[in-house]
């Protein structure tokens, strides 16, 4: 059992058990000076990355008893620290403060954690197992050993444990969990309680900027103090360049220190030091954006590096309803409508702060106060598209990476029928009027305007996306040919460095992919204990024999 | 940091873009325009360093798209806002330009804790109820859980000496 016990000692405080964990071991990398030499650690294991991917590796492997240094560019903000402000939020919890977007016609919004606890600290906390007919994809037609559900059943229950996942408690529901269900309701469509990394979730509604309350089971909360406790050492402000190889063989990382700005020279015009971490095993789990990006930077180009990202873009509706919704009151998506997800559509919902709605809501100046005076009264959904496009991680002249993904027609025709029913269930539970992400065509009045949906024109450059699910981009396969790792997350022909994060995930899986990052993440790591046991038993042998 | 060019040209795109009317005829400028120079701070590299680019190209864009002899700092917010309706419009990288310059303008000016408070929407009150409440339900929760495992413990003592008691009755004494 894997599960964090919350302190029992702090019941009598006015605070949640959370602010009170601890987070032995941790070295802030913005404090430890400028010294032209560079820092040096020696271990069995790095693990860059503290996310969904890199956090349960972690601690696996720490668990198996080996040496686990983890690695975050970003910092340690506990949930004591946690606001509603998404200014600060963004700035503090965000890679480049949630500006960053994915090249393309349209170009699509990206935003990923860069805080300890990776994307789970800011993430909305939904986990849902791979779907059956995906796992059965991987297994059958790509033929990737073990990943069938029978075999990934325990995976998904052990994740299941980590991540504390339960549904929403009835009474901390808000108007906008009622009207999605309505809705829903008059259109006959069947609506999903939706299962969440929480406990006792209080409805706040702020999860995308960090859970105030303590309730959501982030990595920040769980597998992080655990494996702190037991002896992994967690250096913050960290980014790593690259990765060392003696050979074919991986033997380290590199990199440099960071501002809380992401940085190298500090507000003080100080430039941050350098560090190098020497270990057996490597394991990289800085997400689908930046682990192509290091292998790249590694000198780990050409095959399927970078190659076959998935963006699982998600098109926002908003509706205007007669009475007021106040979004801010409830729960963060307690509820989902996965009745289309054979084609390739998830219906969802969330609330979203005003200064971030309204960068979504047409116009400037007068005419946009006259939408956004109706803040109070709106509701945020929309749909998530199950992609088919064509995605890349490349990297740029400044060895940063950059993102490109090209809809295929498939996918503008599956976000217009998304759209459609977004708008069609927004009616449906009473909305006056319908916002919808097209630049020529902002506002539907009733439902009897929906048909203006169909016959828009399928031009793509004017709609608005974003998304928070890339995934793919150093994909499992049975060989080099097909992808980057192997079906335990091995780097293919390169010794000592594995991957554990959504870059391997093999396609596109339709469903917010928090539970399978872990799932593969406990999977693959497992057997990386077993290898490098079996690599230090047959040196040992060696050592005796000689 | 910005300059005092760009500062001005962005004081400017703020006075022109920001909502107006109703409750939202609130001073913060001053504010709105401090809060998103500091935002730029957190911003990549490129995009930091092309944002003056951009905004003198918004400057000089009436001279070079022959829309008049007139700086975009210098022209009446109505005429100002004619002329940020064609970047809108623009398409390609100004479109993209003038889509940043409106989201930054956007999350300071609705995200003013003044701001908030007239359009009634008080989050981080909420928030902090919140806490105390999770803390008091997850208090409750602990203590519970503590005293059922205490109960537990304390039957299973009992079982053992119920066990133990006919040995020790019939001891050696």
């Amino acid at each position: 059992m894997n599960a964090m016990p919350l302190p029992a000692d702090h019941v009598h405080d006015e605070t949640p058990p959370e602010f009170h964990l601890e987070y032995p071991n941790v070295e802030d990398g913005r404090f430890l000076g400028s010294d032209p030499k560079r820092r040096r650690y020696v271990t069995d294991v790095v693990v860059v990355g503290t996310g969904a991917g890199g956090a349960p590796a972690a601690a696996q492997l720490r668990d198996a008893g080996y040496d686990v240094v983890l690695l975050e560019e970003g910092g340690l903000h506990r949930t004591e620290s946690f606001r509603t402000d998404p200014i600060s939020s963004l700035q503090r919890l965000y890679r480049d403060a949630g500006t960053s977007s994915i090249m393309g016609r349209p170009p699509i919004l990206f935003a990923e954690g860069r805080c300890v606890g990776g994307s789970t600290t800011i993430n909305g906390g939904m986990s849902w197992p791979t779907p059956e007919h995906v796992l059965a994809q991987w297994s059958e037609d790509f033929r990737i050993e073990a990943t069938d559900a029978r075999s990934m059943a325990p995976y998904f229950e052990r994740a299941q444990q980590i991540l504390h996942v339960e549904y929403q408690s009835k009474d901390t529901l808000g108007r906008n969990d009622e009207l999605f269900v309505a809705g829903a309701k008059k259109l006959g469509w069947r609506v999903e309680d939706n299962p969440r990394d929480m406990h006792r979730c209080v409805g706040l509604n702020n999860c995308g900027f960090g859970c105030p309350t303590g309730a959501k089971r982030s990595m920040l909360v769980t597998e992080i103090p655990r494996t702190l406790a037991k002896g992994t050492h967690l250096l913050t402000y960290a980014k790593v360049k690259r990765v060392l190889f003696r050979g074919s063989q991986a033997v380290g990382v590199r990199g440099h220190f960071v501002d809380e700005r992401g940085r190298r020279k500090n507000e003080a015009g100080v430039k941050l030091g350098e560090f190098e971490i020497f270990a057996d095993l490597v394991v990289l789990a800085a997400g689908a954006r930046q682990t192509p990006a290091i292998l790249m930077r590694s000198g780990v180009f050409g095959g399927q590096v970078g190659r076959g990202l998935h963006t699982h873009p998600n098109a926002k509706v908003v509706g205007v309803f007669e009475d007021r919704v106040n979004p801010w009151v409830g729960a963060h998506q307690a509820h989902q409508i996965h009745q289309f997800l054979d084609d390739g559509i998830l219906l969802a919902y969330a609330g979203v702060p005003p200064g971030i709605l309204a960068t979504g809501i047409p116009g400037f100046g007068r005419e946009h106060a006259e939408r956004m005076a109706l803040y109070n009264y709106m509701m945020t959904a929309g749909c998530l598209i199950e992609d088919t496009g064509v995605g890349r991680v490349g990297l740029g002249p400044d060895l940063e990476p950059w993102m490109s993904f090209r809809l295929s027609p498939r996918d503008v025709e599956t976000i217009h029928r998304g759209v459609r029913m977004s708008a069609e269930q927004m009616f449906a539970a009473g909305a006056k009027a319908v916002l919808l992400p097209f630049g020529d065509l902002a506002e539907l009045k009733s439902a009897d305007e929906l048909r203006r949906i169909d016959s828009r024109p399928r031009k793509r450059h004017n709609i608005e996306l974003m998304t928070v699910h890339i995934m793919s981009s150093a994909r499992m396969s049975r060989d080099r040919k097909g992808g980057v790792v192997d079906a335990w997350g091995r780097v293919h022909g390169l010794g000592g460095l594995v991957i554990a994060d959504a870059s391997i995930i093999p396609s596109s899986i339709g469903v917010n992919p928090m539970e399978t990052i872990v799932a593969l993440s406990l999977r693959c790591s497992e057997r990386w204990a077993d290898d490098l046991a079996r690599a230090r038993g047959s040196l040992a042998a060696a050592a005796a024999g000689a | 940091m910005l300059g005092n060019t760009s500062m001005r040209i962005l004081k400017h795109a703020v006075a022109v873009m920001r909502p107006r009317g109703g409750v939202f005829d609130i001073d913060v400028d001053d504010d709105v325009l401090r809060s998103m120079a500091g935002f730029l701070e957190y911003l990549p590299t490129t995009t930091r360093l092309g944002f003056p680019l951009g905004l003198r190209l918004l400057e000089y864009g009436p001279f070079l798209f022959r829309e008049g002899f007139r700086t975009f700092s210098s022209m009446d917010e109505e005429t100002a806002a004619r002329y940020i309706h064609h970047w809108e419009r623009a398409g390609s990288a100004l479109s993209l330009l003038y889509q940043g310059v409106r989201a930054l303008v956007f999350v300071c000016f609705y995200q003013h804790p003044k701001i908030l408070e007239a359009m009634e929407v008080d989050w981080q009150g909420r928030a902090d109820e919140r806490v105390k409440f999770r803390a008091r339900v997850m208090r409750e929760k602990i203590l519970r859980e503590a005293a059922a495992a205490e109960a537990a413990r304390t039957s299973q003592r009992a079982e053992q000496n119920e066990q133990s008691t006919p040995v020790s009755a019939g001891g050696v004494s």
